[in-house]
């Protein structure tokens, strides 16, 4: 009786290891394929992080969520300010994304202007942003130096990257169709080769007006990677603005995260541009009250360079357009 | 602690070691412990409340049990009632109910300058379940279908037990108290059936129902916007998706129930292959309307019962009202059990006729032709239980009829994985449903094919599922 379930107890743990070797065989042979589909991609949102990350050498950087990715087209900024420029702002990208970003591209080399897209409540505490620090998971392994921003996620997000699939968790179809060249958007991407994305839409919405009396929490670990993000590209020697984009919701209640970066780039003597009102009675130039459309992002981009050239004392920049006015007109 | 993270595995992982290594006699004990820690980790105060739920209702049903006169015996079951009740209406519905009290006062006064007493008071998670739980214990007790419970500690663990303290199922006492006395002894089966459940559990969680929720809350929270047939789509998958997200969460109830080596009794019997409403109710949610049947359903029937179908029409009709506020405190919920009881009217009425026009049809194809209407009508009523407000469910069913605009599916990769999961999803029900073969669960399986069916379902909840809010679609673009 014994040596027979001394016996069943040797073949349960046999079919249990038996188990966990499939699944550990499994987990790497399907990882490793997704591994070189995702960074197999020449085009779309996921290459052009990868881009942003990894190759980008581009005097002049775009950073930010949607925001910036919709509104500044660096073809202008290129042929104004006569220099490379690249925007690697991305869709719902949170204040953890955008300091990876610029973090690894400052471990490359130096850009000579960097222009952050803050958006309000940027810093707010905020469980669906820290939940898409997830678009960096893919680059845990290769990035050592954005991993403590990644282990952000959760506490036991260490663990959960021992999967070689974790990080490419409903990436796989992405990825094969961008492969496959399948998508129907990937014309449009390949012409984002700049990382800008125009917005072809014009918004029928009126301005919103959000009276939010929740009080706000700051998120202390956001607050310290933006400290971190003006300190980086000061020490650095880049020439930083920050700029609010324009937008058609007007906030009712003061938000403590445009404060905090008012006071910090007050304090390193960087110049921050509150743009938000800017279109407020001009909906032909907006795709919906967030964003601008591609007429907006023109107009803008060229109000943005105005600034950078009025800003310009070091005389690195030659304005091709001698600061010209801009009448609203592409 | 949601059933789906990293820190309720490891909950249980360490529960169920601790269970096994443990002398059998300190095990209730320990789990009684371990579930209250669980209940604790949701609100400490919670804990309170439910030791305070719980002495009451054990005292309340050893007087029941002992009052042999009938006035007395009735006075405890409708201090039960009363108590049990009331504690629900408090945290759950006093909002509700006074702010629609102050509403009709205001229809008979010009101006009222009273302010509703709001409560701020946060629902005690899963008090819907164990307090209807606890009700029908002192009912069947009441009844004379069981004995009261005596130890005190079983009747702690009948209440807290964790695995359904959350999320159901509403368990009945003649068939948890029975377990408790048996001695219970480690078996590896318990543990890999308990494991399997759980996997499946977390895929129809995680894979279906998380991942269908991206898709339909982006398009109903732009619904004015959406296309007709957009609507269409998603109100279709809302019900995929509830049916996944529930049964999968009560799959992992189950499971974890199924490793201390305790039956939870089942909640959902494949009820989207219902073949008309009074079956799906006999396969959706079936805890609670079982309970609903028991309880408030042919009590009312027999009550009634010289009034003839009428008494049927009378118990249906508040048995799904019970129903539908049961889910939550809006008139949106109310309406959904309003319109199940009508249908079910409709179908006693049309019996005859149905049962004539099945003999003329192929068999089959009539099948076929119910189960999408059935489910059809499902989705219909789902759009009102969904909807925040009755006048939202219904900007929503005429947007599906006069919205025009393109289709809007947000990526390829969004409809393959949720085409994918809910094909997987019914791969499993379907021929269970119509034994098309042999189940892949039977244990007399070949061990090998199972193991490497649950490493593959593994993989894909890996490669599919949704684990955290940074899945999003923007819908803008």
């Amino acid at each position: 009786m014994a040596t027979f379930k001394k016996k069943k107890t040797r073949s349960f743990i046999a079919k249990l290891g038996i188990f966990f070797l499939m699944l550990y065989l499994l987990d790497f042979s399907i990882g490793s394929l997704l591994r070189k589909l995702y960074f197999q991609q020449d085009s779309g949102y996921l290459y052009r992080t990868t881009y942003s990350l990894d190759s980008t050498k581009a005097d002049l950087l775009i950073f930010g969520a949607s925001t910036a990715n919709h509104h500044y087209d660096p073809s202008l900024f290129e042929n104004r300010l006569q220099m490379s420029a690249y925007n690697t702002g991305r869709d719902g990208g949170s204040f953890f994304y955008v300091y990876s970003i610029l973090h690894a591209v400052l471990k490359r080399y130096s850009p000579k202007i960097v222009i952050l897209d803050f958006n309000v409540g940027e810093l707010l505490k905020d469980q669906g942003s820290t939940d898409r620090i997830s678009f960096l998971l893919p680059y845990y392994k290769n990035h050592p130096e954005i991993r403590s921003v990644i282990l952000l996620k959760s506490p036991f997000e260490k663990y959960k990257l021992l999967s070689k699939i974790y990080p490419f968790n409903s990436l796989m179809f992405t990825s094969a169709i961008r492969n496959a060249n399948l998508s129907e958007n990937s014309k449009r991407d390949h012409e984002a080769e700049s990382g800008y994305v125009p917005i072809k839409r014009v918004s029928d919405e009126a301005i919103a007006y959000v009276d939010d009396p929740v009080i706000h929490e700051l998120d202390s670990n956001k607050i310290n990677l933006f400290k971190d993000f003006v300190r980086e590209c000061t020490t650095a020697g880049v020439k930083l603005y920050v700029v609010v984009s324009p937008s058609r919701i007007d906030y009712k209640y003061e938000d403590p995260s445009l404060n905090l970066a008012k006071d910090v780039t007050n304090d390193f003597d960087v110049p921050f541009y509150n743009f938000s009102r800017l279109f407020r009675n001009s909906p032909n130039l907006f795709a919906d009250n967030l964003h601008l459309n591609d007429s907006g992002a023109q107009v803008f981009s060229n109000k943005i360079i105005d600034a950078i050239l009025k800003n310009d004392s070091s005389g690195i920049i030659n304005d091709k357009y001698n600061n010209s006015a801009i009448t609203g007109k592409k | 602690m949601l059933f789906t993270s990293i820190v309720y595995f490891l909950f249980l992982g360490i529960s169920v070691l601790g269970y096994y290594l443990l002398p059998s006699k300190f095990r209730h004990y320990f789990l009684i412990i371990a579930s209250a820690v669980f209940y604790m980790y949701v609100k400490p105060s919670y804990l309170l409340l439910i030791a305070v739920i719980i002495i009451f209702n054990y005292a309340i049903g050893i007087q029941i049990e002992k009052s042999s006169g009938g006035l007395r015996r009735s006075t405890f079951r409708s201090l039960n009632l009363l108590l049990n009740l009331g504690i629900l209406i408090f945290f759950k519905y006093w909002n509700f109910l006074i702010e629609n009290v102050f509403q009709l006062i205001g229809l008979f006064s010009a101006k009222s300058t009273m302010s509703i007493p709001f409560l701020d008071v946060l629902l005690p998670i899963g008090l819907s379940y164990y307090i209807f739980q606890i009700i029908g214990y002192n009912m069947d007790i009441y009844r004379g279908a069981i004995k009261a419970e005596r130890n005190i500690f079983h009747f702690s663990l009948f209440v807290l037990f964790f695995p359904k303290l959350l999320v159901g199922p509403i368990e009945r006492a003649n068939r948890f108290f029975p377990q408790l006395k048996k001695k219970i002894v480690f078996r590896k089966e318990n543990i890999i059936e308990g494991g399997k459940r759980i996997v499946w559990g977390l895929f129809k969680k995680l894979v279906v129902a998380d991942r269908i929720s991206i898709y339909h809350s982006s398009v109903v929270t732009h619904a004015q916007t959406q296309s007709g047939e957009t609507l269409l789509f998603a109100s279709l998958l809302y019900t995929f998706q509830v049916y996944a997200d529930f049964s999968g969460y009560t799959d992992i109830a189950l499971g974890s129930a199924k490793m201390f080596g305790y039956d939870l009794m089942e909640n959902f019997k494949r009820p989207l292959l219902a073949k008309n409403l009074s079956e799906f109710w006999r396969r959706w949610h079936i805890s609670l309307s079982s309970w609903v049947n028991d309880y408030i359903f042919n009590p009312i029937v027999l009550k009634h019962r010289n009034w003839g179908n009428r008494s049927i029409y009378l118990g249906l009709f508040v048995s799904f009202v019970v129903i539908g506020f049961w889910h939550g405190a809006t008139w949106s919920y109310v309406l959904f059990g309003v319109l199940q009881s009508l249908a079910l009217i409709y179908e006693i009425l049309s019996r005859k006729r149905r049962i004539k026009i099945s003999k003329r049809m192929n068999r089959k194809l009539y099948n076929a032709i119910s189960i999408l209407l059935t489910f059809l009508f499902v989705t219909c009523s789902l759009i009102v239980f969904q909807s925040a407000t009755i006048s939202e469910a219904m900007n929503i069913i005429k947007g599906i009829f006069v919205n025009k605009g393109p289709f809007f599916y947000d990526k390829p990769s969004t409809l393959l994985f949720i085409l994918i999961g809910c094909t997987i999803m019914m791969a499993f029900e379907i021929p269970a449903e119509f034994r098309l073969m042999k189940s892949r669960y039977s244990v007399r399986s070949n061990w090998f094919t199972q193991e490497l069916s649950y490493a593959f379902m593994i993989i894909y909840i890996l490669l599919a599922g949704v684990f955290d809010g940074g899945q999003f679609i923007y819908f803008a673009f």
